[in-house]
């Protein structure tokens, strides 16, 4: 029998906010964290505008100093640390916490330092560790490491829809019993290779982000619950993955209060051409968030579904009882989360 | 929850093109190792490894030459598996599709990164296929799929991965069939790495023997067909096995050394048990994860005991590694097709190359000639760099 399952925590790491207070400030003030890059050299990219997290420090998150991590991997450590410490988890052997990651980029400055170092000297001489920090779970087994998280595991990679397609997955896993407590969410960081190898390709500012939920079975104190969850892709994908995600919830489009749009703001653009999503459906559309902390690409929809919870948790969207998350990808990929109020 | 069957097999090997090749390599003990050719591998501890030969695209479509090729091993793993099956178009435009991967498309990511710093001009290509999310864009949009799209990386334990999320997707009522592909390619870049991590062996690739002394890497690709069990047995399709269970969890210990105290590895098996729901006696046969190093075959040996108890030394344990080297993110789907066809063949692949038996891994590794011997269940297991750990349960219907 599936089980209800309910938002423990909220850990965002964003260019407006890290922490679920911070961010939920931000988004009451609807504040714009893209400015001029300034974590590394941009002076001869076209776009010299970005979302970044400036003064991210991951000493402020961990009790131990790490020597060399990913800044994807050290996104992913600080957001794990808030979401345990605020759903008061301490992962034991016999309740043990796992983790789905969503990143679509992975840890690409590790990947192109080694590519470095094996292209401009001996290949026989590669850093091993550089190597492994290039892994795309490497930021998954980090996080497993430091919290001693042996429990289910999963890295996903689908473009931008990737942290929302991780939460989905993991709310099944929850849903259907195969895992009692997970950390959900998407990681992607800005970088000189990414910058420079996207650059005046993407349909508005990057931005970088780390953005996890707690999740488990719902018991009588939950006050956040993921309802359902709808993925499609090909023709129609916006439309076939928010009607699967509302009859996975059980409830009908009238019933949604909002729809917070995140994802490739070129296909964020076509989704909105394509509303109503549900026919007669009018819920308020917010389609700002990528305007606000940028195009955070992997991250992007466990960013929007951060933002969601917290717009119910602090009555941001006062009397709003429903918010769908939409994560977009222009390679025709939809995914769709809705997230409610519990009763 | 519905049962989920396999109707379709591809494979892409360095054993084999296509599963029939594969399937009477593995037979055979027909190892795939040779020297490399697709890069300069002086500067390492061995040259050699299992590179797929005489695999020839051109006939798939003038597209497949903007993509890698471990994306090409994926799309004809692909295109194979799907004619096997013989998935109807309306079946297969609302199918989704569930890829696993290590590395992807490094060969040219490399020459993108490299770029950077050396600057020298790479085709646009090479920045879009090292993004992971670019295959399964590919083969869906080729294909037609309408279906939910993931692809998910755990290092080498990716593949069984792959078939246990597309698994889930059709237990859960996410679809009704879903095609899983692991696929990896040999690059310098790789290459170089796990040879900076000291697991590659200076000699041959020899699991559970007492001279072992690494592993060698290889690349391909191996794709499934995954339906429903009702919506297969209504079309009347050739249904090769039963998904009974899966799981997929981390070791949390360290980022490339084992766990020698084997926990992790034990517990996803117990845990693919349970979400099978079935008794560790009733597993009749297991494809090791089996890598030849000297920590791994140890570890996996200790922990099938610790599992299994007296019922371990009664199984046939293989590692097809032993033939085809370790094709990373692909090993998962091409050893569960190996073990897929296990039971449906009654035959069992041997382990090669295992000479000289070490005390510490004593289980029935079915050394150098395949075994006619019938088995119904089968347990596959894959583990990775950082700690990652999958294993799935098969049936013969």
């Amino acid at each position: 029998m599936p089980r209800p399952v309910a938002i423990r925590a909220v850990a965002p790491i964003t260019p407006i906010g890290c922490g679920a207070e911070s961010f939920a400030d931000a988004l009451r003030e609807q504040r714009c964290g893209i400015d001029e890059v300034v974590g590394f050299d941009v002076t001869d990219l076209a776009v010299q505008v970005a979302g970044e997290v400036q003064d991210f420090d991951l000493d402020d998150y961990l009790e131990s100093v790490k020597s060399y991590v990913d800044r994807s991997s050290a996104f992913a450590l600080a957001a794990a640390a808030m979401a345990l410490g605020d759903a008061q988890w301490e992962p034991t052997a016999e309740q043990p916490v796992g983790l789905a990651l969503g990143t679509e980029w992975g840890c690409l400055d590790s990947m192109a330092l080694f590519a470095e170092k094996i292209t401009t000297s001996n290949p026989k001489f590669a850093q091993p560790l550089l190597f492994t920090q290039g892994y795309v779970n490497a930021p998954n087994s980090l996080v497993s490491i430091e919290f001693g998280l042996r429990g289910f595991n999963t890295c996903i990679s689908c473009g931008r829809t990737s942290g929302a397609a991780a939460i989905a997955c993991a709310f099944d896993q929850v849903r259907h019993g195969r895992a009692d407590r997970l950390l959900a969410g998407g990681v992607d960081v800005l970088s000189r290779v990414l910058c420079s190898s996207l650059d005046g390709k993407t349909f508005g500012p990057l931005g970088e982000a780390a953005a996890m939920l707690a999740i488990e079975p719902a018991n009588g104190d939950a006050h956040l619950l993921i309802l359902g969850a709808g993925q499609a892709a090909g023709a129609g994908n916006g439309r076939r993955a928010f009607e699967a995600a509302l009859a996975d919830a059980g409830i009908d489009a009238d019933s949604l209060d909002a729809i917070v749009l995140s994802g490739d703001p070129a296909a964020i653009g076509l989704l909105s051409v394509e509303r109503p999503l549900v026919e007669n459906a009018q819920p308020a559309l917010v389609s700002w968030l990528s305007t606000s902390v940028g195009d955070t690409m992997g991250a992007s929809g466990a960013v929007a579904a951060c933002a969601a919870a917290l717009m119910l948790r602090f009555g941001i969207m006062p009397d709003a009882r429903h918010i769908a998350v939409v994560s977009a990808d222009l390679k025709e990929s939809c995914v769709v989360l809705i997230i409610g109020k519990a009763d | 929850m519905r049962n989920v069957v396999v109707t379709g097999l591809g494979a892409v090997s360095p054993i084999g093109i296509g599963v029939g090749a594969f399937w009477e390599s593995l037979c055979a003990g027909r190892s795939g190792i040779a020297p490399i050719t697709r890069f300069d591998a002086s500067p390492f501890r061995n040259n050699l490894a299992g590179e797929v030969t005489d695999f020839d695209a051109s006939g798939l479509g003038t597209d497949l030459d903007d993509i890698s090729r471990c994306h090409q091993y994926a799309f004809a793993s692909l295109l194979e598996a799907i004619s096997d099956a013989g998935l109807p178009d309306a079946g297969l435009r609302a199918a989704g599709i569930c890829a696993g991967t290590n590395f992807g498309s490094l060969e040219w990511g490399q020459q993108h990164l490299a770029q950077l710093f050396i600057d020298e001009p790479v085709a646009p290509r090479c920045w879009e296929q090292l993004r992971l999310g670019s295959g399964i864009e590919f083969f869906a949009g080729r294909l037609g799929l309408g279906g939910p799209r993931t692809l998910v990386s755990l290092s080498c334990a990716s593949g069984v991965a792959a078939i246990g999320h597309a698994a889930d997707a059709i237990r859960w009522g996410r679809a009704d069939a879903m095609l899983a592909v692991g696929h990896d390619e040999l690059s310098i870049f790789c290459y170089s790495g796990l040879s900076a991590l000291r697991a590659i062996t200076p000699d041959i690739i020899r699991p559970f023997d007492i001279n072992r002394r690494g592993t060698l890497f290889a690349e391909g690709a191996g794709a499934l067909v995954l339906e429903s069990e009702a919506g297969a047995r209504a079309r009347g399709a050739d249904i090769y096995a039963r998904v009974r269970g899966h799981a997929m969890n981390n070791d949390a210990f360290h980022m490339t050394a084992p766990d020698k105290t084997g926990k992790g590895i034990v517990a996803v098996m117990r845990a693919a048990l349970d979400d099978a729901q079935i008794n560790p006696e009733q597993i009749e046969h297991i494809n090791a994860h089996g890598t030849g190093t000297q920590f791994n075959d140890k570890i996996e040996t200790a922990s099938i005991k610790a599992v299994f108890g007296e019922h371990a030394a009664r199984m046939p344990v293989v590692s097809m590694k032993s033939m085809m080297g370790h094709t990373m993110g692909a090993s998962g789907t091409l050893e569960s097709i190996g073990a897929i066809l296990t039971m449906r063949n009654g035959t069992i692949p041997p382990t090669i190359n295992l000479e000289e038996p070490d005390p510490e891994c004593d289980l029935d590794y079915v050394p150098a000639q395949a075994r006619q011997q019938q088995v119904k269940t089968g347990l596959c297991n894959s583990y990775g760099c950082g700690g990652t750990n999958a294993a799935i349960v098969f049936e013969r219907p």
